[in-house]
């Protein structure tokens, strides 16, 4: 039973989202700080003592130090400000549980990550676990520079002016690291090079560009008698959790801003077109039959057999399957991958289709607190504060270079970096250590040396310069339309407590009554026409989705104003 | 380390017993004189009663939150009451009745059929007479339990999958098609055959040990009364693990509400969840356990009891018609 | 003894034989695919369907070089040797001897106690209030977390207790009338009787104990020296799904496809010992009783 539970537990806080951040319904201090920041003096710290932090944070074993205690850069900030960072990480797979158990019994490390919680984290707050970093901005003049920014600044508030997560935040937008991908090698072959889409354009960029490109990969596929193959491989939920090909219909999976309106795009009349398509093709065996079935495996990894395998025509590739990295040529298999616009469903008149997928510079992928439990919050914060420099954002992204020490530290010695990670010639040519991948060398993980699970700032503007010309152009492509359309609810919206009580439960609900029926729809187990799409929608109705669409509303409101 | 006592007692042990015949026959005992005659007894059951009074009664106060909104910060005796809204929120969720019935037939399914088969196979396992390959069949059918379930998933999904092994085989006998996997009506058999592809062999081998057990000489005595194997099997070695049979039937009852969970949830996938879903899978996915710690107390607590009540039935049915018990 | 071999017999000798022939090929299947996946060639493996006959690809050994490397494997071995030791020791003692207690006729409190000790199958506490007695016991960080909570398992006891009851009355009375003590009685007289269900105590603790990883993840956080095999051979095989691959920045971005082979691998490393140690147990349950008659 014990077991059970644990097991239980342990799959929820693994899978489960990470639920947004809550306005606390009791508001006392609702001051907001964040208008006299630049004009606040910055208030010294004495670093002559030497003094003890702990940080709780997910382990990344890497194959050059098993614990996070020697990492170069924590050594290096260690031996900077007279202090010892003792990182705890849990095995990995077991952070979820180990950091339940923490707020469960209250035992607690001074800073956490927290990124995967799944509970609330303005609970947190509430209960009295963590601090409101926007009582320390005196001592963070970095981070308090950064808040100037509109964007960073409405993101890293709660709608009651408090900061209760520190992030790593990125200096420029990221690439993409993957998006859909197509095999034009196959269209090439079956029209002898003379591939003349319906759109008149070179590359697919309609649905009817993908109607007359999907027979002809179903074709390619039948003559050559695979055992297995797919022409489009959808993931198991029946659509791509990016909102690509479903933003083609001008809908999106969930709940989205429609010109300051929130709408929920599976009510959608856009989603039925969707739903529609998608049937249409399965019944013509072009999406993968086997579909609801794969790519939650994750021992095998999601299809690997069909898109290594050369059976593949459409499907969510890597930035690293790109080109010919698939061939086999021993095998005969000389494939050409490449990046695919999300198509535009131009007959109901749709003019953009953005996905979800863009990385933000602002908006952080890790959420870090920082615990009651912390004897010297000014003194921590204000170390943390340098990474949020431009030079501790080189020093958290690249690591150290001769100037802070690359030459006496043990691991850069043993690995021969002696140099650095990465140099900056006197003209202000930025290159990588040749021994490292990046630079051509045989050091696959460089993240190793730099100090990336350390809160800060992402310095990835040498990153996306140096990075290869066919990612950025995959980056381009895949989001071609991300400029012109913000249909994204921002990712720090805040509920209310009850407000998120009622939408969480609410919420569970239609998900799993909608991750149901549209994989039914499409596989056409369950018919789709104006009445059970009709009834559909009643379904929806009486498990709250009015409720929940007013909740998100609201709370959209309260962002804009923030 | 356990104090041995018996050497200085002789004598007491001695009267100790006749007085508890004594006491039997008047119809009458007191603790006093139980106490008198098994204090060696109790002295031994001691540690083993504190330590599950430690290491299990104690935590079970934890059982509480399943009546509260816990909050870590506030504990157990902090937080906010909240009555019965964990139970009632479980039980007025959408899918709670299918849920609850497709954790039961998947569990009896299991019970009913899985648990036979490891019952006939060491039976059948009992009639090779060749000593090698009985080992070797033995040590083999007990491989698939060692194999870590998302191997063994991955390998279910490979074979159901519309081209897959098994699906070939059902096609040539006539069946269309499909992805078995995709396909409500299939789940509880597959499920079924994906544990007794793993469990068999390992479930068997305590009724391979038990039928070791089993005494010769009434193998002889039946066989000088002119039985053939079959009929040895049936009246000598079946009533010989019949104890061990109907022990480990009621244990299983009252574990009918765990079922394999980890699997099911590599298994299933949307199209199939109207048979497929179980409490846990669905407490799950509904992600309503969000550190929700008073609720998944509350599930587990209603899981448990419907186990002890399952259990404590079973017990009373097979003592009263098989003559044996757990209690 | 000379028997006349019926046709009937021959019959159902041969599908007997067939039976289980089949059903050995169908679970042997499982454990040969990984082993034939641990020696294939990873980039073919990527690319292959269904169960592997043979190694897809030339052999190489490739993944288990990598997998050796580490040396948390070593020390895995050790502390996993160390753990299944002392939890089947202590734990098969202390199930010998609760299930002698709850297996004594005329005892008032036999009933309750068996009661108390069954209702812990089926009810727990839950993860947060153990590890707060677990740590109020402070035995966070030691490895004693691992062994102590769950050392003796309800299952096993009701298992034992009902092997005791299938014992003739008849053994304990002589040796009473001897006046001979409990202890006595159960050492010398009834353990050697019970041998084959202690043999199968002993055997599924062993694999029990050698399968575990959870408590320790739980209890021994900052103690990576004191963590069993399985833990290490967890964090191998979640470590290379979810993150590195959907950050695409290295397993999969790499032409080196190695590491997709060491998940196989250490599944073999981590699996042959334990299958090994049936054959030595096995052998017990043939003598299980040799004092002749056991239902009274």
């Amino acid at each position: 039973m014990k077991k059970f539970l644990t097991m239980l537990l342990c799959m929820v806080l693994i899978i489960g989202s990470l639920s947004a951040c809550k306005k606390s319904d009791d508001a006392k201090d609702n001051t907001d700080d964040s208008t006299d920041i630049t004009t606040t003096e910055v208030k010294e710290i004495d670093y002559s003592e030497p003094v003890n932090f702990s940080y709780w944070l997910y382990s990344s074993p890497n194959d050059y130090y098993s614990s996070y205690n020697d990492n170069p850069v924590v050594k290096y900030l260690e031996k900077k400000f007279n202090m010892t960072l003792d990182c705890q990480q849990p095995a990995v797979g077991t952070e979820a549980d180990s950091l339940s158990l923490m707020f469960g019994t209250g035992e607690l490390t001074d800073m956490l990550d927290v990124t995967q919680y799944t509970g609330s984290i303005s609970q947190l707050y509430d209960d009295g676990i963590i601090v409101n970093i926007a009582d320390y901005l005196d001592y963070m003049p970095n981070f308090s520079k950064l808040l100037e920014d509109e964007n960073y600044r409405k993101s890293a508030y709660s709608d009651d002016g408090k900061i209760l997560t520190l992030g790593a935040l990125n200096k420029v937008d990221g690439l993409m690291w993957g998006g859909i991908v197509y095999r034009r090698d196959i269209l090439d072959t079956m029209t002898g090079g003379n591939v003349v889409f319906p759109s008149g354009n070179a590359e697919p960029t309609t649905i009817e560009d993908w109607d007359y490109m999907l027979p002809l990969m179903k074709q390619y596929f039948d003559a050559a008698k695979m055992a297995d193959s797919a022409v489009l491989i959808l993931p198991s939920s029946g659509f791509f959790a990016t909102n690509d090909l479903i933003s083609s219909f001008g809908t999106s999976i969930s709940y989205y801003n429609a010109n300051g309106t929130v709408k929920y795009g599976p009510t959608d009349d856009a989603f039925y077109s969707y739903l529609k398509k998608m049937n249409e093709w399965y019944q013509a065996g072009y999406i993968y039959k086997d579909f609801a079935t794969r790519t939650t495996d994750p021992f095998y990894l999601p299809n690997t057999a069909l898109t290594y395998g050369g059976a593949a025509g459409v499907w969510f590739g890597l930035n690293s399957q790109l080109g010919t990295a698939l061939s086999m040529p021993n095998y005969g298999l000389n494939v050409d991958v490449r990046a695919l616009k999300n198509p535009l469903d131009t007959a109901s008149g749709i003019t953009t289709a953005a996905n979800s997928m863009h990385n933000k510079f602002y908006e952080s992928p890790t959420k870090l607190v920082i615990s009651k439990s912390c004897k010297n919050v000014e003194r921590l914060l204000a170390t943390i504060d340098t990474l949020y420099s431009d030079e501790g954002g080189m020093l958290r992204t690249y690591g150290l270079d001769k100037e802070h020490g690359s030459a006496e530290d043990e691991l850069y010695v043993k690995y021969g970096l002696t140099d650095g990670t990465y140099s900056i010639a006197a003209d202000g040519t930025f290159s990588y250590n040749a021994l490292l991948s990046f630079g051509g060398g045989a050091i696959a993980d460089g993240g190793a040396f730099g100090g990336n699970r350390l809160p800060g700032i992402g310095y990835n503007v040498y990153e996306v310069e140096n990075n290869s010309d066919v990612n950025k152009e995959a980056s381009a492509i895949w989001y071609a339309y991300d400029k012109d359309s913000t249909t994204l609810l921002p990712g720090s919206l805040c509920r209310t407590t009850d407000e998120d009580a009622t939408y969480t439960s609410n919420q569970s609900n239609i998900d799993s009554y909608v991750g149901e029926m549209v994989v039914k729809y499409i596989l056409g187990t369950e018919e789709l026409n104006d009445t059970t799409w009709a009834a559909f929608k009643d379904q929806l109705d009486s498990y709250g989705l009015g409720d929940n669409l007013a909740i998100q509303q609201a709370a959209y409101d309260r962002y804009l104003v923030r | 380390m356990i104090p041995i006592p018996h050497l200085t007692v002789m004598e007491e042990s001695m009267s100790a017993n006749k007085e508890l015949n004594k006491a039997s026959k008047g119809g009458k005992s007191s603790w006093r004189r139980d106490f008198k005659m098994n204090w060696r007894i109790y002295l031994l059951a001691s540690p083993i009663v504190i330590y599950f009074i430690i290491f299990n009664y104690l935590p079970m106060g934890g059982l509480i939150m399943a009546f509260q909104k816990f909050s870590p910060v506030k504990g157990f005796f902090g937080s906010e009451w909240v009555g019965m809204d964990n139970f009632i929120q479980f039980f007025t969720a959408p899918d709670f009745l299918y849920v609850l019935r497709n954790t039961f037939v998947i569990s009896l399914l299991g019970l009913l059929i899985g648990f036979p088969m490891s019952i006939v196979f060491a039976l059948l396992l009992n009639e090779i007479q060749r000593t090698f390959f009985k080992k070797s069949v033995q040590f083999l059918s007990y491989m698939p339990y060692f194999v870590s379930t998302v191997v063994i998933c991955g390998l279910v999904i490979d074979f159901v999958a519309s081209n897959g092994i098994i699906t070939n085989l059902l096609v040539k006998l006539g069946m269309e098609r499909q992805n078995l996997l995709m396909n409500p009506n299939y789940f509880w058999g597959l499920n079924l055959l994906s544990d007794l592809w793993q469990g068999l062999g390992y479930g068997s081998i305590m009724f391979i040990a038990a039928i070791s057990s089993v005494s010769q000489e009434q193998y002889e005595a039946a066989a000088i009364d002119g039985a053939g194997r079959m009929k040895r099997a049936w009246y000598v070695t079946i009533p010989g693990i019949m104890p061990v049979i109907i022990t480990m039937l009621i244990l299983r009852c009252g574990l009918i509400m765990t079922v394999g969970f980890d699997k099911i949830l590599l298994l299933y996938n949307p199209s199939i969840y109207e048979t497929a879903d179980v409490i846990a899978t669905n407490v799950q996915r509904m992600g309503l356990v969000k550190a929700q710690y008073g609720y998944s107390a509350a599930v587990g607590m209603f899981n448990s009891i419907v186990g002890t009540i399952l259990l404590l039935v079973s017990n009373g049915i097979s003592r009263k018609y098989a003559d044996h018990s757990v209690l | 003894m000379v028997e006349k071999v019926s046709f009937s017999r021959i019959v159902f000798n041969i599908l007997n034989y067939g039976f289980m022939l089949l059903i050995c090929i169908i679970c042997v299947a499982p454990l040969w695919h990984v082993m034939m996946a641990s020696v294939s060639n990873p980039r073919e493996l990527m690319s292959s369907t269904g169960l592997l006959l043979k190694p897809a690809g030339e052999i190489t050994f490739k993944g288990y070089q990598l997998v050796f490397k580490n040396n948390n494997i070593l020390t895995g071995y050790i502390n996993t040797l160390f753990y299944v030791a002392a939890t089947t020791i202590i734990g098969t003692v202390l199930t010998i001897i609760a299930g002698f207690t709850i297996s004594r006729e005329n005892m008032k409190l036999k009933t309750p106690i068996t009661i108390m000790i069954l209702f812990t199958m089926i009810f727990g506490g839950g993860l947060i209030p153990t590890y707060m007695l677990i740590r109020s016991l402070g035995m966070i960080d030691h490895s004693i977390a691992v062994i102590l909570p769950g050392v003796i398992n309800a299952f096993y006891i009701i298992m034992m207790k009902s092997s005791f009851e299938q014992l003739p009355a008849s053994y304990e009375e002589s040796a009473k009338i001897d006046g001979a003590g409990p202890l006595t009685i159960l050492v010398k007289i009834l353990v050697p009787l019970v041998k084959s269900t202690i043999a199968i105590i002993v055997m599924f603790t062993i694999v029990q104990q050698w399968n575990s990883w959870f408590p320790a993840s739980i209890y021994l956080t900052r103690r990576r020296d004191l963590w069993p095999l399985q833990l290490f051979m967890r964090e191998i095989l979640v470590q290379n799904d979810t993150g590195k691959i959907l950050s695409g920045s290295d397993a999969l971005s790499k032409a080196d496809y190695t590491i997709n082979l060491v998940k196989y691998c250490v599944t073999i490393v981590g699996t042959l010992p334990i299958l090994c140690i049936y054959p030595f147990t096995q052998k017990h349950f043939v003598k299980g009783v040799t004092l002749g008659g056991v239902k009274g």
